[in-house]
Order: C-alpha cells, then sequence, then structure tokens
C-alpha cells in the first residue's frame, strides 16, 4: 500500500516562521514525523512528503489545495495521511483542506491527526477521518501509532467500526444501535436527572437556522418564481410525485395561464386534509394572486414554471437538497423572487 | 402530540394546553412523545417549551430523521429547552439488503420487479422500529 504525508514547513524541517511562506513542496519518502509514523505502519510505505508553509496555505487556500492535490495525483497512492497538527489551528485547518479535497476530487482515502478543538475539525465536516491528538507536540509519541493503526485499517478496505472502537473523532453521522434500557427507562432516567440539576441528552443541542434572505430591492421590476411544498401537481400526478418522503422535485410549465384551475391541479400531500386545496388550487401555488399584482405592475413578471414536492417525512438533508437544486435552476433562469408557499 | 395541528395558533394552542394539564396534575416532569416525524418535531418542541415555562422539567423520546451519510440535524425543529432527549433511533438509516427465504403473497411485485430482488430499505420501512413510545431499546449514537 502506497502513501503520501502531509506537513507544513515546520515539521518538514523546511523552517520556521521565516519559511511559512514556502509553497506546495514535494520531499521524496519520508520526513520529519513521518520517519516515526512509517516506523509503525504496517505494511504502508510512504513514497513522498508533501510539505506547505501555514502562512502560504492561509493566502493562497484555493490555489495551495489545488498544487497539493495534482502533486498527489502524480504520486497515485493508495492513502493520504496529514499531520499531526495537534491544537495549531493554521495547520490543522490546511491538513483538513487538503485531505478532504484528496478525498473529494480524486476518491483516495485520506485522514489526519489534530486535537479535538481544532478548527481543522469543522473544516472537515466529517468527510475525512480525524485521529485525535493532545493539544501540543508532547503528545506526538502517542498519536504516530494511532495513526498507523486506523490508516492500517482504512488501508485494508474493511467497514471501520465506531468511533472509540477505531480511535477517530465522531465525524457527525447518526448510527443506530441497541441500549442497555428501552427508550421509555431511559426518558425517566433522563428526566430524573435532569430534576435533579443533570441535564443530560442522546441528541445534541443545536439546529440549522436559516437566517432570512434580504428583501427584494424592486418587486415591480423583478422575476418572480413560485416555488411549493405543498404537494401540488397536475390532476393525476402524471410523475408519481410521493405524498410523503419525496425523493425529489418536479417542474410544471404555467406558461400564460391566469390560476391554476379546479381540476386541472390536485395536492398529494399526505400531511394535511386537501379538501380545501383541491377545491381551489390557487391556496397552494397562489398563481391568482401573483397574476393580479403582475398586472397591477407591483410584480415585474411571473416565472413560466412552478416547482413542487411534498414537504412531509422530508429529512433535513434531503430538503437541502432540493432547495439547493431549484435554486441554481431559478438563479440560471434569472429569477430574482421566490414566492415558497409551506404548507 | 402528532402534527395535526394546521396552524402555528393551533399547534402553540395544543402545547400550551398540554402543558396547563400536566401542570394540574401537579407534575414536576414531563415525558414528551410523538408517533410521527417531521411536522410533530414542531408540536413536541414547542410542548417541551411550554412545559418548561410553565415550571416543569421536560425530556423527549424521539426519533431522528439524520440522512446516514451527512453531518445533519435529525430534527425538523428544536428549542433551546430541549435539552434532555432520548433518541428512539435513526429512522433515515439504511439496513443492508437481505433476501428473504420465502416470499408471502407473490413472487412479482406490480412494476415486474421480483419480489425477493429487496435492495437496502431505510430503518423507518421497519414498522415500528423506532418506537418512539421508548418500548424498544433502539438508539443513536454519532459516528
Amino acid at each position: 500500500v502506497k502513501a503520501v504525508h502531509y506537513l507544513n514547513q515546520f515539521f518538514a524541517g523546511l523552517g520556521g516562521e521565516e519559511a511559512a511562506e514556502t509553497p506546495p513542496t514535494r520531499l521524496d519518502g519520508a520526513v520529519g514525523p513521518g520517519r516515526g509514523l512509517a516506523a509503525a505502519l504496517d505494511a504502508i510505505e510512504i513514497l513522498a512528503t508533501l510539505a506547505c508553509g501555514d502562512d502560504y496555505f492561509a493566502e493562497h487556500e484555493e490555489e495551495a489545495v489545488d498544487r497539493l492535490v495534482a502533486l498527489v495525483e502524480v504520486e497515485d497512492p493508495d492513502l493520504v495521511v496529514a499531520g499531526p497538527a495537534f491544537g495549531s489551528g493554521r495547520y490543522g485547518y490546511a491538513c483538513a483542506r487538503f485531505a478532504r479535497a484528496v478525498s473529494e476530487r480524486l476518491g483516495i482515502a485520506a485522514l489526519a491527526a489534530m486535537h479535538e478543538e481544532n478548527p481543522g475539525v469543522a473544516a472537515a465536516d466529517g468527510k475525512i477521518l480525524i485521529v485525535p491528538t493532545a493539544v501540543n507536540v508532547a503528545g506526538m509519541r502517542d498519536a504516530l501509532p494511532r495513526m498507523a493503526q486506523l490508516a492500517g485499517a482504512v488501508a485494508a478496505g474493511r467497514e471501520l467500526g465506531s468511533p472509540d472502537e477505531e480511535g477517530y473523532l465522531p465525524r457527525g453521522f447518526r448510527r443506530n444501535q441497541i441500549a442497555e434500557k428501552t427508550g421509555a427507562k431511559r426518558a425517566i432516567d433522563l428526566l430524573l436527572d435532569k430534576l435533579a440539576g443533570d441535564t443530560r441528552s442522546e441528541v445534541a443541542a443545536g439546529f440549522d437556522r436559516v437566517p432570512p434572505p434580504a428583501p427584494v430591492a424592486d418587486l415591480s421590476t423583478a422575476l418572480l418564481a413560485l416555488v411549493t411544498e405543498a404537494g401540488c401537481v397536475p390532476q393525476g400526478n402524471p410523475d408519481r410525485l410521493p405524498t410523503i418522503r419525496a425523493q425529489g422535485w418536479f417542474r410544471y410549465p404555467i406558461g400564460s395561464e391566469d390560476s391554476l384551475l379546479t381540476g386541472r391541479y390536485e395536492s398529494v400531500h399526505g400531511g394535511f386534509d386537501v379538501t380545501l386545496a383541491n377545491e381551489d388550487p390557487n391556496r397552494l401555488v397562489p398563481l391568482d394572486t401573483v397574476r393580479s399584482l403582475e398586472q397591477a405592475g407591483r410584480i415585474g413578471a411571473v416565472h413560466d414554471t412552478f416547482y413542487t414536492t411534498t414537504g412531509n417525512g422530508t429529512p433535513v438533508a434531503a430538503s437541502t437538497r432540493f432547495g439547493r437544486e431549484i435554486a441554481e435552476e431559478l438563479r440560471d433562469a434569472g429569477v430574482q423572487a421566490v414566492l415558497l408557499s409551506g404548507t | 402530540m402528532r402534527g395535526y395541528e394546521q396552524t402555528a395558533d393551533d399547534k402553540q394552542r395544543a402545547a400550551e394546553a398540554a402543558a396547563d394539564e400536566a401542570a394540574r396534575l401537579g407534575a414536576d416532569g414531563v415525558i414528551v412523545t410523538t408517533d410521527a416525524g417531521g411536522n410533530s418535531h414542531t408540536d413536541v418542541m414547542l410542548t417541551v417549551r411550554a412545559s418548561e415555562r410553565a415550571g416543569m422539567r421536560a425530556t423527549v423520546i424521539v426519533a431522528e430523521m439524520a440522512d446516514p451519510d451527512s453531518t445533519n440535524p435529525g430534527l425538523t425543529d428544536w428549542v433551546a429547552e430541549a435539552d434532555s432527549i432520548v433518541s428512539a433511533g435513526n429512522a433515515e438509516e439504511l439496513v443492508p439488503a437481505w433476501v428473504p427465504e420465502r416470499v408471502l403473497g407473490g413472487e412479482t411485485l406490480l412494476d415486474g420487479t421480483p419480489a425477493r430482488a429487496a435492495g437496502p430499505v431505510p430503518v423507518r420501512n421497519y414498522l415500528g422500529a423506532t418506537n418512539q413510545m421508548g418500548q424498544l431499546a433502539l438508539t443513536a449514537t454519532t459516528w
């Protein structure tokens, strides 16, 4: 198994702060901590070491990543290892960005090592494996064998166990397992503990709040599109939009129609009583109202296509993808405003 | 709590009514459960908030809906008071494909697919696997 190792200028022996402007550089074989790593690796050879100055990387991030990825491509390794960066923010960030780019662009397995509070962990966003280390270089002796162990597991191509079992930082994926007690018993335990002042949770706090966009500067000249998650489809649901847990979205032409006629559109949404909506589909997609605003000159024009999905039982990740895909199409069509009708 | 309330006002009213009822019983703590997902997460969260504001402590049992390959929130709503949550498992995790020894009800699906040719399916397709009343021991942890 062939590997490439990434280090910053300091650990690659190129110099300290005075060498922090060093551009991406290739060195033969294992260098610096790479020698200790090579000694700990089993049947994995470090072909080359790539190094980049911390300042250079920070100031020319995109270019540095491109050049480093190109250098990896020449070596054609099976595995890329970065760091350990310990608590060094710039170095850890570079390790994570580099390893993530190698993984995403070349499809080569990549892992890094750093302290769990290093900003590189957030930059990795779960896309690479990160071995946790001490906050400073005193943890080198401990870090290298653990990096080697995880590298071995990755190189073997076997399915990895849990973060605890394999020695990497949790990446943020929620995986099922069987607990010792039922959910009901765990809930009682959690509630009694909370009443006693010890609050714990099996689901981490936090939620993706979307800030509202800036107001449209001038609606009277804007092209406005209608988007809905109300499950509004042409009568008969020709494309079989699911009533719940949609896997995608559809677009339908509205041309120059003045309203969505009763009997020509319906809602297939499985999360609410659609009787009233089907009596007047404009209450799902308010074409009648925006047309009158268009005729009154308060809206520039109505986009000739509306976008629809069912928004119930849809994981946040899927919804985010729908939104991104629809927004890209609308942006390419020159749409400046969107009226999103939810249910 | 289930997301049957259609408007924000009704959701708020139902949450406060549930909290009032618990307070009237003299409860110090409440466990909020639901039998659905998505929309229901809002009802759950509003009920947690209403209960906490009424002076009770609240714990939740809920199944997560987190894409197994993304670092995304598994709940579609959340409030800061929901700091004590039991996970009844991640309903979106894929169960690897397996081939049944015997298929009941016919060998072929309506679209022509062999009934035996199952692929990976999400846990939610196993009815009741992520039981939100807390009857099972399934949970989810962060990998």
